[in-house]
């Protein structure tokens, strides 16, 4: 059959080759990554509710719309593990998703790993304490896909801690932030000098900082997107700043982005 | 690595041209939505080519980017109905590419789940592996529709006297 594939001649239409080549010719002279989604923010919560909402509350739907051709590609997270454990001295509260769909592999490897060293962590601690773990799906529009693992820690005293795992769903694949940049771009220097501008900055304008405590980013950082395609830092609490200020954040200019990604 | 530069991406995809086509419309049963997702697929690929990391798996890669696209186009029509689809379907038989290919002929009356694994496997010869990556289903899903499409093909063949 695949000697007859071959054999067998096929015109590709006319019309379909001129597409093609006006396509490749209004491509820019080099590659530039669109990061963000085009999908406003009306449309990111029409996506959260239609493909987030109805197959996760209703299992019919969720058949329904993975037997129609191409839906299969659809995220769907679901509580695969909930559990409580407690006793005068210490109370665990665990709720683990699952991704299914494309990239869901990638993105449920990390998370177990995260939350398996979570639990280690707070087995191997002494004395009352508690964690608390949950999960919230930050976006999922047609071309991207993030999933939040929040954390609240207590011992003594409390600290909370996020995690974010993403999907490029035109590749299907998760995208961590070294992969935004070419590759052998310096992003966590330049990166790392944004965020010390914008802590100085923020010290001046009365805010509290570590400064002292913040030496460079991790090269896999903990970022987002913002509805309006903003890339936030995202900085575990106590990390670089007082417990007060919760989990800091730093909006990485435009212009600094522009120029890692060589625009 | 160094990336790909516009001249080598466009040679690249000028290559798959018939690839992208026939995968296309293994998907999508309309000649412009067929144009309007391969369009798509080589913007979004020409953006996301610092992902690619093997330029040896370029074709599975690109492909795996146009089906996605054409799964896209099948999101936004689901609720509408093509007529232009509608025509083309009806005009099928008299269509050039359809009239002189038996095979391909046949591929266009299988369900819609098992023309892109059928295409992907005798068409493009990627291995069951990579068909299971391109369209994001399991191996043993690949095997099971490559199976039910022989047997589907096999008869719709004889029925043609095309055997």
């Amino acid at each position: 059959m695949r000697r007859r594939a071959h054999s067998e001649p096929c015109s590709v239409p006319e019309e379909f080759r001129r597409t093609l080549r006006r396509a490749l010719e209004d491509l820019p002279a080099r590659s530039r990554r669109r990061l963000w989604p085009r999908a406003t923010a009306a449309a990111i919560a029409a996506a959260l509710a239609l493909f987030l909402a109805l197959p996760n509350l209703f299992p019919q739907v969720a058949e329904a719309m993975e037997r129609v051709p191409g839906l299969e590609q659809l995220m769907r997270v679901v509580t695969i593990r909930e559990w409580d454990e407690g006793d005068d001295a210490h109370a665990l509260h665990v709720k683990e998703p699952e991704v299914q769909g494309e990239g869901g592999a990638a993105v449920n490897e990390a998370v177990d790993a995260y939350v398996a060293a979570l639990l280690e962590d707070f087995d191997a601690e002494e004395g009352a304490r508690s964690l608390d773990v949950s999960y919230a799906v930050v976006t999922d529009t047609a071309d991207w896909f993030t999933l939040r693992i929040d954390a609240t820690r207590t011992a003594g005293g409390a600290e909370d801690f996020s995690r974010f795992y993403h999907i490029d769903k035109a590749t299907g694949e998760r995208v961590q932030l070294s992969d935004l940049f070419p590759e052998g771009t310096d992003y966590v220097s330049a990166l790392s000098e944004e965020v010390r501008r914008q802590m100085q900055a923020r010290l001046e304008a009365g805010e509290e900082f570590f400064p002292e405590a913040f030496d460079a980013i991790d090269p896999e950082q903990n970022f987002y997107w913002g509805a309006d395609g903003t890339l936030y830092l995202v900085f575990d609490e106590y990390s670089v700043a007082p417990g007060s200020m919760g989990m800091p954040e730093f909006a990485v200019s435009p212009e600094c982005l522009k120029e890692l990604r060589g625009e | 690595m160094a990336q790909m530069d516009k001249e080598r991406f466009v040679s690249r995809v000028l290559e798959m041209e018939p690839a992208l086509y026939r995968t296309a419309r293994s998907i999508l049963r309309s000649e412009q939505d067929a144009q309007d997702a391969v369009q798509e697929a080589v913007t979004q690929a020409y953006a996301r080519l610092h992902t690619l990391r093997d330029p040896e798996k370029f074709k599975p890669w690109l492909l795996r980017i146009a089906v996605n696209a054409c799964y896209d186009v099948c999101r936004r029509r689901r609720t509408t109905v093509d007529i232009a689809a509608v025509e083309e379907t009806l005009a099928a038989p008299q269509s050039d590419c359809v009239e002189r290919m038996s095979l391909w002929n046949a591929v266009q009356r299988l369900p819609e789940e098992q023309k892109a694994v059928v295409t992907l496997f005798y068409y493009e010869d990627l291995s069951i592996r990579a068909i299971s990556e391109v369209l994001g289903v399991t191996q043993g899903t690949v095997k099971t529709r490559l199976s039910r499409a022989r047997g589907r093909l096999r008869r719709l063949l004889e029925q043609q006297g095309g055997v």
